[in-house]
């Protein structure tokens, strides 16, 4: 027998159970399964998001994005359409746009040779395609067609678009399926949207350990003590988990706040504390802007978009893999174009929550640095989730006194990885 | 005041406020500023774009008491230290009232016992009060020049 402890050899590479109560350490930090990942899941047939519509508003309007370890491009069409492009000239390889976002007229040009591409990505333009005073130039058998950028499968929510690298990926909705379409589109509504804003961070741990403590209700009253103290979140609230019934994978929590004097539950809290009164409590007074009671609706979506409705601050998150070490944790702040004074100020007051910064997510990135450091140096041990049962399903309360979300995620990422 | 006194001051102003970050006297920092006041962390990608939001932002000095409270007794992170240098620092304009001022900085974060890595780059963008016993900020507006920042900002800059 192996010392569990040790990193473990190549063939050893098995799923420790039958179920997924458990999580070898090794899918952490192991490059062949980081490797595989890039291939089976960022590149394979999942939608990945990279932005929304209104960034890129008018013909030539283009934004960055990345997928797994690529850079794509979003860009606004001329007919109106967005198109999803491999941020690579068919040239040379090269990266054509370098700006975050921009617009360069009616051609993405490579800066290296100046091939340039319409909005689709059609190649347009090879300088010196017949030579330069006969010498030189392509072959005729030199086709345009065959030298577009590569285009990638798009998808739009209300707004909210999606790419995938593999044509062959199921239609959004199926991907998704119902349940999760119903909660994404309260968000994305139909409701023309503003970005308020954007931060990065760059996470020293494993991109997974992110979307496991998203979808970790377990965690939420334990460690953040900010949001226990001001009655933002409890375990004891009214809450439910949804899960997308096929995969498993697609995650929703929706939860109404409590009444501030209703305190309950909170014996077992080690880090509990109710002693603290905002000078500034501006940040955490909601007001009602949606037609039902979700105060906290945080919505994972397989792999690594998270999308969050925090009373009115609206979030995307979307999780950049740097490596099995190290990831981008991406932010887009969100709110809606026919947004007041007063509500917009309203979000950027309750952005203090979230982000590098946030009274809430600080916790989060820390802990995840924590964990990083914890999972790399034991690849050959396990993690155990086992609240609320081993099942990778919600129970029949969908209560959120649950690691299922977290099950369901590994059930699914054992069969796209073909780990059985 | 001369123009040279003043130099003086808004030069001590920022050493003062440089040294509670870095002396780990976070209990001062809310001192530096008025009761009402803009204290704004933002990244330069966000406000060349005319996007307001970045990671902290505050409205008077109460919002700066609070982080102070939070940064001490909620948020769970690493112990560590900042080590906030700031220079290039000007007086753009002044009423004798009030002072408009700029400067640089960079900020090294240390995680206790480990390497000190880069935190931040950037430039504040500021006004003082001067008409009180101590000059303070009425707005201070750090825009940052770091897109992505490694880890979280948990210390003000
Ligand atoms: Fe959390």
């Amino acid at each position: 027998m192996p010392d569990s402890l040790n990193p473990i050899s190549d063939e050893a590479k098995e799923w420790p159970t039958d179920d997924a109560s458990r999580v070898p350490l090794w899918v952490y930090s192991d490059r062949d399964n980081y490797q595989r990942e890039l291939d089976r899941i960022f590149y394979g047939p999942h939608w990945h998001f990279v932005g929304v519509d209104c960034e890129v508003e008018v013909p030539g309007d283009y934004k960055r994005a990345t997928i797994g370890e690529r850079s794509v491009v979003m860009v606004r069409d001329k007919e109106g359409g967005i198109n999803v492009l491999l941020n690579s000239c068919a040239h040379r390889g090269t990266e054509v746009c370098q700006k975050a976002s921009g617009n360069d007229g009616p051609v993405l040009r490579c800066p290296y040779h100046q091939w340039s591409y319409d909005l689709k990505g059609n190649l347009q333009g090879v300088p010196f395609r017949r030579g330069v005073k006969g010498q030189g130039g392509f072959g005729d058998d030199f086709d345009p067609a065959e030298h577009g950028l590569k285009r990638l499968k798009v998808a739009t929510v209300n707004g909210a678009v999606f790419a995938s690298f593999d044509p062959a990926v199921p239609p959004f909705e199926d991907y998704i399926g119902p349940i999760m379409m119903r909660y994404l589109t309260r968000v994305f509504s139909g409701k023309k949207l503003r970005v308020l804003g954007y931060q990065r961070q760059k996470l020293k741990g494993n991109w997974k350990l992110y979307m496991e403590n998203i979808k970790d209700p377990y965690h939420a009253t334990l460690l953040h003590v900010f949001l226990i103290s001001f009655g933002i979140y409890r375990i004891d609230q009214i809450g439910v988990t949804e899960q997308d019934e096929r995969t498993g994978a697609h995650c929703v929590f929706a939860s109404i706040r409590n009444k501030p004097d209703e305190v309950t539950g909170t014996e077992e809290m080690a880090s509990f504390k109710s002693d603290y009164e905002l000078n500034d409590p501006r940040m955490v007074i909601p007001v009602p802007e949606f037609p039902d009671d979700i105060s906290i609706m945080i919505q994972t979506l397989f792999p690594s978009l998270i999308v969050q409705q925090q009373t009115n601050s609206l979030q995307l998150r979307y999780i950049i893999p740097l490596g099995p070490d190290s990831f981008e944790l991406a932010w887009t702040y969100l709110g809606y174009a026919d947004d007041d004074d007063d509500m917009q100020l309203r979000r950027l007051r309750m952005a203090n929550l979230s982000g590098p910064s946030g009274y809430i997510s600080v916790d989060d990135s820390e802990v995840m640095e924590f964990s990083g450091a914890g999972v790399r140096a034991n690849p050959g041990g396990e993690s155990v989730l086992e609240l609320d049962g081993r099942s990778p399903w919600p129970s029949e309360e969908r209560h959120m006194v649950t690691e299922s979300a977290i099950r369901g995620f590994y059930h699914h990422y054992r069969d796209v990885m073909g780990y059985r | 005041m001369s123009a040279g006194d003043l130099k003086v001051t808004i030069d001590d102003l920022y050493a003062a406020y440089a040294e509670a970050i870095c002396d780990d006297e976070l209990e001062r920092w809310p001192d530096f500023f008025t009761q009402e006041c803009l204290y704004r962390v933002i990244q330069r990608s966000n406000q060349e774009r005319g996007l307001l939001l970045g990671p902290i932002f505050s409205e008077n000095r109460g919002g700066l008491i609070d982080r102070v409270t939070a940064i001490r007794n909620a948020l769970v992170y690493a112990p560590r230290y900042l080590c906030y240098v700031v220079g290039t620092i000007r007086v753009v304009e002044s009423d004798g009232a009030t002072a408009r001022t700029r400067s640089m900085f960079s900020a090294y974060q240390t995680i206790a016992g480990g390497d000190s890595e880069l935190l931040m780059v950037g430039r504040s963008f500021d006004t003082v009060t001067l008409d009180g016993d101590a000059p303070k900020f009425s707005e201070r507006v750090v825009v940052f020049d770091t897109d992505r920042i490694p880890g979280a900002l948990i210390y003000p800059v």
